[in-house]
């Protein structure tokens, strides 16, 4: 089976009117999502999440390179290119764009009734289809009220269900969660879980790491336009620092012995230190060393790095 | 089938937009004080009433018909809704012809409801003023039909260009200033073929002559005279400056797709 998504080489440079002015935005991107996969696709804000997002539906050409959707090419750079065309492979696809932004003069229902209609769904087939991701998302209630009285939490919700219309194999959610309260964003983490047990390829954009981290299977982290991380969560994190011991009052030699054995030893203002441990099994070495030179364990815990360590890490590790 | 879901989108957006409802309102203003303004001139109320209301018909069409089309995707840019409709099962070309048509629903919308009321405003005068329209009723009519019927023809072409201009734009203005522009030039094509023969210089002569011949030459939309004298008769031909007209937004449309086709979103 051909990966879901298949991006390769791909670059976009933005230009003002008269090419004076030039923004990288995507750099040389190569990345690959299987199917059934749950993509976490990160970076802070101007990193080129949405740029990207972007080509792989068509709605931006790119300056090189190129993009396949379930093993066909999607978008081209050619300007004699079919324009983006393939709209067997686009039904295959839902999309939640930042901030989603409807027809105001719509009701929920009308929006989704348009876009539904734009998949070429129609009649009785429609209104079940409707009624079904109105269903999924928890929007019936208020699914007769016009757009432009929508709260940003219902706005996100029928984006989500426009993206659902037609049950599609890939669905590319960019920032879902951006400016939700705290029991919106659960909700819509729910879903997407929801989403990935109903064996959907998911490719969701982010810089709300936990949540993404709760949902991913994979990430990408993108920063300035260039992919500098990228695999299965589990294996960028936890290699490290797997437990960290507090300390009071270490001394120097101690610490040199420690840092020996690949240690790695902050000491905080609070007078604490925190000694990270590069493999569990070293631990009673360790142990053992803290105990020769009677230093004082305050507190010990197994820790698995988070994606947000991760995420803050590997931005510092590129920007040094 | 998706060129009509868009069209039908478009349509209801551009009847809520308050530019467009301001311009109709003021039209309708315009047409049905008309017969006030005849006091400055008795004996020819009926020939006023004609001329201020053509005028009218075709002055606010024009504005409404480049407001309509020429805002039509830089607002969808904007707002962003652009980005889920391209994202949806369907072409670029689709998309543009759909706005197109729901730009021209609008138009036909307006330019309706502002010939009904010229033709109430008509029918009152040829009540009062028997003495001055020898034809009946009838025949000043089918006369005011054609005239607005090629009113819209004319409104066509030019929503097709102010179209095409946005795609060019991020906002309304550009498409905006470039139709009134177009409707200026177009409708003085027959000055230019004067000046072009009177010029100063054969070179100016020359270049002159090739802007009235690329230009659409509105004023064989503008029925002033036919409708004056409650003549039916169009030299041209209906069919013809239909053909005329459908090759210029033809022509538009096309520049208009070409610049989309490939245009970052
Ligand atoms: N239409 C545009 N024209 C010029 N620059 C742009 C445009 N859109 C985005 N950019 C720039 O490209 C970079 C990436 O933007 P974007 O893809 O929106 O980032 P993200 O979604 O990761 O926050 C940013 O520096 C942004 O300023
Ligand atoms: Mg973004």
């Amino acid at each position: 089976m051909p990966p879901a998504i298949e991006i390769e080489n791909l670059s976009k440079t933005y230009r003002s009117l008269f090419g004076l002015r030039k923004v990288t935005a995507v750099d040389d991107l190569t990345l690959h999502v299987e199917e059934g996969e749950v993509f976490g696709f990160l970076g802070p804000n101007g990193a080129g999440k949405t740029t990207t997002i972007k080509i792989l539906l068509g709605i931006l050409y790119p300056t090189s390179g190129k993009c396949k959707l379930f093993g066909e090419t999607f978008t081209s750079n050619s300007a004699f290119a079919p324009e983006t065309a393939n709209s067997k492979l686009k039904a295959n696809i839902g999309y939640l764009p930042e901030g989603p932004y409807f027809h105001e003069f719509l009701t929920g229902k009308e929006v989704l009734a348009f876009y539904g209609k734009l998949y070429g769904i129609r009649g009785g087939n429609l209104k079940k289809r409707i009624s079904d991701v109105l269903e999924l998302v928890g929007m019936e209630y208020a699914a007769d009220r016009l757009v432009q009285h929508y709260s940003k939490g219902m706005r996100q919700r029928i984006g989500l269900a426009q993206a659902l219309l037609s049950d599609p194999k890939l669905l590319i959610l960019d920032e879902p969660t951006v400016g939700l309260d705290p029991i919106a964003r659960r909700e819509i983490r729910d879903l997407m879980l929801r989403l990935r047990g109903l064996g959907k390829t998911l490719f969701v954009c982010s810089h709300e790491l936990s949540e993404v981290e709760m949902v991913c299977d994979k990430v990408g982290i993108i920063n300035r336009g260039k992919l500098i991380k990228y695999g299965r969560l589990l294996d960028l994190v936890l290699k490290d620092r797997a437990v960290e011991i507090e300390v009071s009052l270490l001394s120097e030699e101690t610490q040199k012995k420690l840092e020996a054995m690949k240690c790695r030893v902050e000491r905080s203002e609070t007078g604490l230190t925190s000694v990270w441990l590069p493999e569990r099994q070293e631990i009673y070495d360790v142990l053992e060393i803290l105990r020769s030179s009677s230093t004082e364990i305050v507190e010990m815990k197994p820790k698995k790095e988070s994606l947000e360590d991760l995420f803050i890490r590997t931005v510092k590790e590129e920007v040094a | 089938m998706n060129s009509i879901v868009i069209g039908l989108n478009a349509y209801r957006e551009s009847i809520r937009r308050k530019t467009l409802i301001a311009f109709l309102l003021f039209a309708m203003l315009i047409i049905g004080s008309s017969t006030f303004l005849t006091v400055l001139s008795p004996g020819e109320e009926v020939k006023i009433v004609k001329d201020v209301c053509l005028s009218c018909v075709s002055f606010f069409g024009m504005l409404i018909a480049v407001f309509a089309a020429g805002a039509l995707i830089p607002g969808e840019t904007d707002n962003r809704t652009i980005h889920t409709i391209l994202s949806k099962p369907l072409r670029r070309i689709t998309y543009v012809v759909g706005k197109y048509i729901g730009a021209q629903l609008t138009i036909i919308l307006n330019i309706l409801l502002m010939s009904i009321l010229f033709l109430v405003i008509l029918y009152l005068q040829s009540k009062r003023y028997t003495e001055e329209a020898p034809k009946p009723f009838s025949v000043t009519a089918l006369v005011t039909m054609k005239a607005m019927l090629l009113v819209y023809f004319e409104l066509l072409v030019l929503s097709a260009l102010a179209f095409a201009v946005s795609m060019l734009s991020t906002s309304a203005t550009l498409p905006v200033i470039a139709g009134i522009f177009i409707y200026i030039v177009g409708h003085s094509v027959n000055y230019l073929k004067n000046l072009s023969e009177h010029a100063s210089s054969e070179f100016m002569g020359t270049v002159i002559r090739q802007f009235y011949l690329i230009l659409p030459n509105f004023s064989n939309f503008y029925l002033r005279n036919q409708l004056i004298h409650d003549d039916p008769y169009i030299p041209q031909g209906i069919v013809k400056l239909f053909i005329y007209a459908a090759l210029y937004a033809g022509f538009g449309l096309l520049i208009g797709y070409i610049l989309f086709r490939k245009k970052d979103m």
